[in-house]
């Protein structure tokens, strides 16, 4: 049996290494957990609702998995011990599917420092520990996400054989559990079953159905980089020749998310807007504008391990920054004329999930940029709006 | 076989030959009979005692609009909005009135130094051909293809004083042939029966008709006149066979020289001068000492090179013969800067022993006017440029970006 020694305890206790799973897909390995409980949830409601032990050929390799350790592990029991596991596997997949349905009923508790658990006289590291008292699990972050699916699986069903009782008694590694004899007879135990439940989890194709939520990108990410291209109408001062009312061009973002919601964001954009006067003039404005501010994220649809609910809207408010120059020129003369300034602006992105970290999103912005070109006498004394579309990675 | 038909062919190919062989082209004198400079020679610079004005003014082809130029610091000084912009428009202008006088072929248009525009002032059926013009009494006269004579006398704001249109027959049957107006403020005009009359321009604005003295003359088809600018009771006449200095108040004529090569150009600026050429001889004839004086030059051979010339200008006081010329053909018998813009070049001579002083090349597709001291060149820029070139060295000033305030916004 796993035992947390008191001193792992008590760094559990404190915020700075451990963090409770929240769920909303808005924190570092929610997707990764829910999925995997997903796929043992389901996994077990299907062995529950299966009619026949012959189909369901429970604590067997089946051939997807050939050549695979926990088929070995599989292949090395006799025929009780299949009979054995298949048994326990079918008699408890019932209770574990609801359990697991049910909200809260598994607390899930995150944590960096490394586990050890207490087996006889020595410690063993390890990847994660249950504790029967408190329905809680505890997994190493770090160590799960970088596991497999498959991994993570056999990872979450072994804690969860351990929340069970056999004949009033909990499960644990040690001692022997029926024809599973030996000091570790209870972990070979439970690791048939969860190779088992693996198994079924391959055989009802929910790897491959997941794995489209595994791969498509998460929202947990603390910093953002963002690329887009914007299209800003200008604030402008028709009666001028040289108003230019649109201007386009690239935008390059910086995103830093404290939590769940709130981050700050710094944006540059170099907007170019074009005007064609009479027969030979050229107008040209060029537009830096930095702009920073604070960054309200909120995601609109519950269910995070769904495109909608990964999607999610950034709400900004910030300060910009302007310098502009523009250059007007004919085939003879050309005149520069330079401004800069600053402003307010709000704005809003919505943020779909591609895949690989990707995320694309589109935008729109109001700004309260006033400036004005002395040499040109033209003045951008109104409020502008822009809209943007551009992709983001979060790392 | 028919002679008679082998020498008609024969004539016929040698005189075709004749003209093909030329190497100007004959020079259009359609545009003859004109009362003072038909207004494509006008020019705002040609400021009567010959000095370097101050201001100039000038219509835009480009953005069709009149400015005003300081020609010494080439300071843009105002611009004007003109009615029926898409028309040619000439300028007249006044230095000590700071007042410029619009013409188009739709009437004309006047600008006091205030900038207020007094629009048609008089009435015209026709369109303004030429226009005669003495800053000094406020004489306009404007002439239109119909030959109707319009004559203002404006006060030295540009004010119309008094204002009237006459037709062309001032006398009996005879109709207006040419004239201009001296800086005495009398128009001289030839009648077609060959007489001549001085009119008292300001008893013909009283009583609006014509007021004038009559002389006959012994000349056929008086073509043009130019009084002098030292002594305006000296007119130089150019009409169908001589070129002749008469003397208006003793009504005679003082001299005379037979036409008998082409006449090309006839120029009005500063002192009155016909060019005259045949083959590679160039002929320059000119008043002098109450004399008509003719200085001929050899093309190349004796050094001299001219093209088509476009623009003459002779200053005796100051010994100068400038003139521009262009290796494209040319039509115009009168100044006319404009008539091509490209392959131009400004010569200038010291008249009395033809030293070459100046040959600067004119920028192509400029606008050009000349003063005593300066090449002013308007370039064909929406946004607005203009060089002064300094005949008498290479320094130059630029105007830039003038029309920067006037460019529409849609």
């Amino acid at each position: 049996m796993k035992i947390l020694i008191p001193a792992l305890i008590m760094n559990f206790s404190s915020l700075a290494v451990a963090s409770t799973f929240v769920g909303n897909g808005g924190n570092v390995g929610d997707i990764e957990l829910q999925v995997t409980v997903g796929e043992v949830q389901q996994t077990f409601s299907n062995v529950a609702h299966e009619k026949s032990d012959k189909d369901l050929q429970l604590c067997v390799c089946t051939p997807t998995f050939e050549g695979r350790p926990m088929c070995e592990l599989l292949k090395k029991l006799n025929q009780e011990q299949v009979q054995y596991c298949a048994r326990y596997v079918r008699e408890k997949a019932s209770d574990l599917a609801l359990m697991l349905a049910e909200k809260n009923k598994v607390n899930y508790v995150w944590t960096h420092e490394r586990i050890e658990v207490k087996e006889g006289d020595h410690l063993r590291g390890s990847d994660a520990v249950s504790d029967p008292k408190t329905m809680t699990i505890t997994l190493n972050q770090d160590r799960y996400l970088s596991m497999s699916d498959i991994d993570r699986e056999f990872l979450m069903t072994h804690e969860l054989f351990h929340l069970t009782s056999n004949d009033g008694k909990l499960l644990t590694d040690e001692g022997d559990v029926g024809p599973f004899k030996g000091a570790d007879g209870g972990r070979q135990f439970i690791n048939a079953m969860a190779s088992s439940v693996v198994m079924q989890t391959g055989r009802y194709d929910l790897f491959d159905s997941y794995r489209s939520v595994e791969h498509r990108s998460k929202s947990y990410k603390k910093i953002w980089v963002s690329g887009s291209y914007t299209i800003q109408g200008s604030p402008s001062d028709d009666s001028n020749a040289y108003s230019i009312t649109q201007s386009t061009g690239p935008k390059i973002g910086l995103r830093y998310q404290f939590n769940d919601n709130w981050g700050i964001f710094s944006d540059y954009s170099l907007m170019t807007g074009d005007k064609s006067l009479l027969t030979s003039i050229k107008g040209t404005e060029t537009r830096a504008v930095f702009t920073g501010g604070l960054a309200y994220r909120w995601f609109p649809f519950e269910n995070p391990l769904t495109f909608a609910g990964q999607s999610h809207f950034i709400f900004t408010a910030g300060v910009d920054i302007m310098s502009g120059k523009y250059h007007l020129s004919d085939n003879y003369v050309s005149l520069d004329d330079s401004t800069s300034a600053t402003g307010a602006s709000v704005g809003c992105k919505y943020f779909i999930p591609f895949s690989g970290g990707l995320w694309g999103q589109a935008g729109i912005g109001y700004s309260t940029l006033r400036y004005r070109y002395d040499q040109l006498n033209l003045e951008y004394k109104n409020n502008g709006a822009s809209l943007d579309l551009g992709v983001s990675y979060g790392f | 076989m028919d002679f008679k038909k082998l020498f008609a062919v024969i004539g016929t190919v040698y005189c075709a030959c004749l003209v093909a062989c030329t190497s100007q082209a004959p020079s259009d004198h359609s545009d003859e009979h004109i009362i003072g400079n038909p207004t494509s020679a006008v020019s705002s610079l040609s400021v009567q005692n010959g000095n370097e004005p101050q201001n100039l003014v000038m219509f835009d082809k480009t953005v069709r609009r009149i400015h005003q130029f300081d020609l010494s610091t080439m300071q843009h000084i105002r611009s004007f909005e003109v009615h029926n912009p898409k028309d040619d428009h000439y300028v007249v202008y006044n230095q000590n009135g700071n007042y410029v006088v619009d013409l188009s072929l739709k009437g004309l248009s006047i600008f006091n130094k205030y900038n207020q525009a007094n629009n048609q002032p008089i009435h015209f059926e026709g369109k303004p051909q030429s226009v005669a013009f003495d800053p000094s009494n406020g004489y306009l006269i404007v002439y239109d293809d119909l030959m109707s004579v319009g004559i203002l006398k404006l006060d030295p704001n540009g004010e119309v004083l008094k204002s009237w249109v006459g037709g062309a027959v001032v006398s009996g049957n005879e109709s207006i042939s040419a004239g201009d107006v001296n800086s005495a403020g009398q128009l001289i005009l030839a009648l077609s029966d060959n007489s001549m009359v001085v009119v008292d321009i300001e008893q013909t604005l009283t009583q609006q008709k014509w007021v004038f003295t009559k002389f006959a003359t012994t000349l056929t088809d008086i073509r043009w006149m130019a009084p002098l600018t030292q002594n305006p009771q000296q007119v130089l006449i150019r009409s169908a066979d001589k070129i002749v200095l008469m003397d208006i108040g003793a009504q005679s004529i003082l001299s005379s020289y037979d036409i008998t090569d082409d006449v090309i150009k006839m120029s009005k600026f500063n002192d009155p001068h016909v060019i005259l050429r045949s083959g590679s001889t160039f002929k320059v004839v000119y008043a002098a000492s109450s004399t008509v004086q003719v200085k001929t030059l050899y093309l190349k051979s004796g050094g001299f090179d001219a093209d088509s010339i476009m623009n003459s200008n002779l200053d005796l006081t100051r010994d100068t013969w400038s003139f521009v010329d262009t290796t494209k053909n040319i039509s115009s018998i009168f100044n006319n800067l404009d008539e091509t813009r490209a392959d131009r070049r400004f010569k200038r001579y010291r008249f009395s022993d033809l030293l070459a002083t100046n040959n600067k090349q004119i920028p192509s597709q400029t606008q050009v006017e000349l003063s005593t001291g300066y090449i002013f060149t308007l370039f064909p820029s929406e946004l607005g440029y203009a060089v002064r070139y300094d005949m008498n060295s290479d320094d130059q000033l630029e105007a830039k970006l003038f029309n920067l305030n006037y460019i529409p916004a849609n």
